[in-house]
């Protein structure tokens, strides 16, 4: 199991719609805080500005924008990069994922949609309070 | 034309600009706007520096800071704040004694080309200082009380906001770390990038900090990996607060009719 078809399954989990950076981010890091022990070479998250953040989740998706399966664009207001799947993207098959996973992913993505920004990262806090050192967050 | 924010915060410093360069005859009309990568300068990889005014005096006096930088590094706060002086000074003053002459042919437009302030942020022994150069070269260093400025065209309308963002969003306090600096200078760029009427800012916001990694002070202009997440935040914030107004906008006294819509 890639990491990387990982990361594709969470960005292809909100169906062609963008995932911010944040969003994706924290749902890569719930994968491995859940799933650690079955994953090898798994993204290893540093406290960071808003909690939680490997840059290699980032150059992975940029490779994955390269192979065709990820859309990177520009949020039109707000500036940052957003990640969506394309139609390659939604459609790959990603056997070598185990269910529980798949549908782990699932789940949590749609979870993080439903959140807005300071809801996502203060849940982040509450769960993993050590990776609020760093944080803009104090309160 | 431009914009260039500077923030002390407890931990390091944040400098933020736009990305807008403005084009201009000798007789003062501004012609074409143009993008440039960055605004911002980092030097011996922990001095950060950025200007505004003239570019031909600026580039003049960046390129003085850089031949003098290892002669300047290392002194004493007070030292280094001297031999900055003298460095800019020494490009300053002729361009000052050439506009004089020029004023007399073409007014005042010539004074342009003489005038550029500075923002340096640099590391001091183990602490960390922003100086803000004026268009004499007299330095000011950012405190705690008065942890940050800006210079450039845009100034009259990122000041209103910066104290904003002092007040409310640091606790009208240095901010305590870079991350919460970050904010609020982006937040502020973005505010005048979007309203901003004829002041020459905008393109987008840009931002490099000084901070410290496994005991050395390091500089570094930030990509979009990182910016990313306070974009969002900004958006967020503002969010919350346009959430905050919708519930002022139910009138108590619905019987009483909108005399404006008469």
């Amino acid at each position: 199991m890639k990491r990387a078809d990982l990361l594709l399954k969470i960005i292809a989990a909100a169906n062609g719609e963008a995932l911010t950076p944040t969003q994706l981010q924290k749902v890569a890091f719930y994968v491995g805080m859940k799933f650690g022990s079955q994953l090898s070479d798994y993204y290893r998250f540093k406290k960071y500005d808003y909690g939680p953040f490997c840059v290699d989740v980032y150059r992975d998706a940029e490779k994955l924008e390269r192979k065709g399966t990820v859309m990177i664009s520009i949020h039109p207001r707000g500036g940052w990069r957003q990640y969506s799947a394309t139609l390659a993207g939604v459609r790959a098959e990603l056997n070598d994922i185990p269910d529980e996973i798949s549908t782990y992913i699932v789940e949590k993505v749609q979870w993080a949609r439903g959140l807005s920004f300071q809801e996502l990262v203060r849940q982040v806090y509450r769960e993993f309070p050590e990776y609020r050192e760093n944080s803009v967050f104090q309160g | 034309m431009t914009l260039i924010i500077g923030a002390w915060c407890r931990d390091g410093i944040v400098i933020g600009a736009d990305t807008i360069a403005t084009y201009g005859t000798p007789f003062g009309m501004d012609t074409i706007e143009q993008e440039v990568k960055s605004k911002i300068t980092i030097e011996s990889e922990n001095v950060i520096l950025a200007t505004s005014g003239s570019v031909g005096l600026s580039q003049l006096m960046m390129d003085g800071l850089t031949m003098h930088w290892d002669q300047i590094k290392g002194l004493p706060l007070s030292q280094a704040r001297i031999a900055i002086t003298q460095v800019l000074w020494s490009h300053i003053n002729p361009a000052i004694q050439r506009a004089r002459v020029a004023q007399q042919l073409i007014g005042d437009n010539a004074l342009s080309s003489a005038i550029c302030t500075c923002i340096v942020a640099l590391p001091v022994g183990n602490s960390h200082v922003l100086l803000h150069f004026d268009a004499q070269a007299a330095s000011e260093a950012c405190t705690p009380d008065l942890p940050m400025v800006a210079i450039g065209s845009g100034q009259q309308q990122a000041d209103p906001f910066l104290a904003f963002v002092k007040r409310v969003i640091w606790k009208n306090e240095a901010p305590a770390t870079t991350a919460a600096g970050i904010l609020g200078v982006l937040w502020t760029l973005k505010h005048v990038i979007k309203v901003n009427a004829g002041f020459g800012v905008g393109g987008r916001p840009t931002i490099a900090v000084l901070e410290k990694h496994n005991g050395n002070w390091i500089g570094e202009e930030l990509d979009a990996d990182r910016l990313g997440a306070h974009e969002e935040a900004v958006e967020d914030a503002e969010t919350i607060l346009q959430g905050f107004a919708e519930g002022l906008t139910v009138s108590r006294f619905p019987e009483y009719p909108n005399q404006l819509d008469k």
